[in-house]
């Protein structure tokens, strides 16, 4: 479903991603785990078309990615991005229905429907005609969760969305996206909730200076990592 | 008390001789200005699109407008531009004040457009909006709502600098004061109530745009 072909990024001397290669299939959930700074965000980021890698070819469900395709490409893949992003001009309704209304051209009332059921979905119903000021962060990132399902994407990429949240609103978007998981969505999910990828996750990538150093199950990495990079960091975590 | 009674008298049939001109003051201020906020949109998106030409463009023009003073471009355009284009006051007077002003307000808006966080495009990218719909829908009403207390007062000095177009006979607020001054020789009293029509209509946009400001507040 989303081949990833040999990618590198760069910014200015900076290695963002060197020669990253993957396969994602349909249904599956992917974890990206890895220190800060390692690529994580940044492959997230090309995925949907945000950055274009500098070499080397991304596709989904066929279509490769490219300046003119990025659009198209986006339809069908949803982003939740660390800093929530809501649109704060607009009230919770309208920031899961504008897109359907200027990129899908739905009519407003079937937009807010679906709005609504999404909002439902995600617990948040009675939050409808809130600003996003109204909001705790658990509750924003609930809204920005709904708003890149209103598009019904294939895909749905996750940029550490649990990062800037305590444990108690931490748990109420990692229920959220468990839900996702059990519908059968297709995720990759950047986390530093080690325990949650381990659960959810079929597959982890682990990440460190913009390559992918270890790729496999969450048993294979948890419990038998293979390289150095990985058992240092994971020993890391792990311990605290 | 005879004094003052005859000073009242004086002010008010100054007051009512200026009345009729206070439309021409505002026409030429309200229709400048929404020429200007038109104009200074267009420079503010040149000068953040990716295309160099469009920045330099931009960038000139905001340089040279903003570096000549306005009575010099109103005489440029009246006298200069204006024989060659048969340009009435009017006309030239507007048009001397929206560029002279779209200058300044595109300098604003653009500053508005890039206060925005970069998050705000990256998810409204990611929702599948194109750069337009990113501009139309998501950051120019941020924008909006920060550059609204900086063009009111843009709008305030419009309002006020429309007295240089009296220089080109123009009859508006100040050009009526002078007809006035030099037909009954009363300068004190004549300048005094010019001032504070002027002043009258400005505190009055003060509280508009304060209304307006507060009714569109993002907290």
């Amino acid at each position: 479903m989303i081949l990833i072909d040999n990618i590198s990024k760069y910014f200015g001397n900076t290695v963002a991603l060197e020669n990253v290669s993957c396969e994602i299939r349909t249904s599956e959930i992917t974890a990206v785990i890895g220190p800060s700074g390692g690529g994580k965000t940044t492959l997230l980021r090309c995925i949907n078309g945000l950055e274009l890698p500098d070499s080397g070819e991304i596709s989904v469900d066929g279509i490769v990615l490219t300046k003119k395709t990025a659009g198209i490409i986006r339809k069908e893949v949803g982003m939740v991005f660390q800093q929530f992003n809501l649109f704060p001009h607009l009230s919770v309704l309208r920031n899961v229905t504008i897109a359907q209304q200027v990129v899908k051209r739905k009519k407003t009332i079937e937009a807010e429907e679906t709005a609504s059921s999404l909002l439902q979905k995600v617990g948040l119903e009675d939050k409808i005609t809130c600003y996003h000021c109204q909001l705790s962060g658990g509750q924003q990132q609930r809204v920005a969760i709904a708003r890149a399902l209103a598009l019904n994407p294939k895909i749905m990429l996750f940029d550490e969305p649990t990062s800037n949240l305590d444990p108690e609103m931490t748990k109420e978007v990692l229920n959220v996206i468990r839900n996702l998981a059990k519908e059968g969505m297709t995720m990759i999910i950047a986390s530093h909730e080690m325990g949650f990828a381990q659960e959810v996750a079929n597959k982890i990538l682990f990440m460190d200076n913009g390559t992918i150093v270890e790729e496999g199950t969450p048993q294979e990495i948890f419990n038998s990592p293979k390289h150095d990079r990985t058992i240092r960091f994971l020993s890391k975590i792990m311990r605290c | 008390m005879e004094i003052l009674v005859k000073e009242l008298t004086v002010l008010v049939n100054i007051f009512c001789f200026l009345v009729p001109v206070i439309p021409v003051t505002l026409k030429i201020a309200v229709v400048s200005f929404i020429l200007a906020l038109i104009l200074g949109l267009i420079v503010a998106l040149m000068k953040v699109s990716h295309f160099g030409i469009f920045k330099l463009t931009a960038r000139v023009y905001v340089d040279v407008i903003r570096g000549i003073p306005l009575l010099v471009q109103i005489f440029f355009i009246y006298f200069g531009l204006g024989k060659i284009l048969n340009l009435e006051q009017l006309p030239a007077s507007i048009l001397a004040i929206s560029i002279c002003y779209s200058a300044y307000l595109g300098e604003i808006i653009r500053a508005g457009i890039e206060a925005i966080p970069k998050g705000q495009v990256d998810a409204s990218r990611s929702l599948g909006m194109n750069t337009y719909q990113t501009m139309r829908y998501i950051v120019l009403p941020q924008a909006f709502r920060i550059v609204l207390p900086p063009i009111s007062n843009e709008f305030i000095a419009c309002l006020k600098d429309t007295s240089l177009v009296s220089i080109i006979g123009l009859r508006e607020l100040t050009r009526a004061g002078r007809e006035y001054y030099s037909q009954y020789f009363v300068d004190f009293e004549t300048w005094f109530m010019v001032g504070l029509i002027y002043l009258a209509m400005t505190v009055a946009l003060s509280k508009v745009s304060h209304f307006i400001e507060t009714k569109y507040k993002i907290t």
